[in-house]
């Protein structure tokens, strides 16, 4: 199943629209972050995440 | 990042098994309770996986015994006191973050 990545939030699922904020999601994605622990992670800070999940860096 | 006690850590892994590792390794540290709250892979950064973590690494913990992973890069001046030395500082990682730049944010002279 092919990973898709929302267009808003960036979260990475198979679906069509993103099953978080239901944006269109996007095949065309780079890079890759898995947010385990959003409340003590300065990443998931600094990118503003917080549900832990799987994310792209970049999507167009 | 006021009072933060998370270090950032770099793995070597297998050319092409960057997101597996990954993966694999959140999925182990939730499971294990080891302090790793984000695991991330700069496209940029082949062979590459970005830890972080509010624990020091231990490569010999089960959490850590993983395909493909093959290692910690450990800094090349091993310092006596500072235990930090084989980290990623966070200013290099948020150059990893943030791999476009933000018109809003060029500076108009
Ligand atoms: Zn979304």
């Amino acid at each position: 199943m092919a990973m898709k990545a929302c267009t808003s939030c960036k979260r990475i699922s198979t679906k069509e629209r993103c099953p978080v904020c239901n944006n269109p999601t996007s095949s065309n994605w780079s890079g890759f972050l898995v947010i385990i622990d959003p409340d003590n992670s300065d990443i998931a800070k600094e990118l503003h995440i917080e549900l832990p999940g799987e994310y792209a860096l970049r999507v167009r | 990042m006021e009072g933060s006690e998370n270090s950032i850590y770099a793995l070597k892994i297998s050319a092409g098994q960057e997101r597996n590792v990954a993966r694999m390794l959140a999925r182990k540290s939730k499971d294990s309770g080891v302090g790793v709250s984000a695991v991330l892979v700069p496209e940029s950064l082949k062979g590459y996986i970005l830890v972080e973590s509010s624990t020091k690494i231990d490569m010999q913990n089960p959490a850590f015994k993983i395909p493909h992973l093959r290692g910690i890069v450990e800094s090349k001046t091993k310092g006596k006191e500072d235990k930090e030395e084989n980290t990623v500082t966070f200013e290099e990682v948020k150059k990893f973050l943030n791999p476009e730049p933000i018109i809003s944010s060029i500076q108009k002279g």
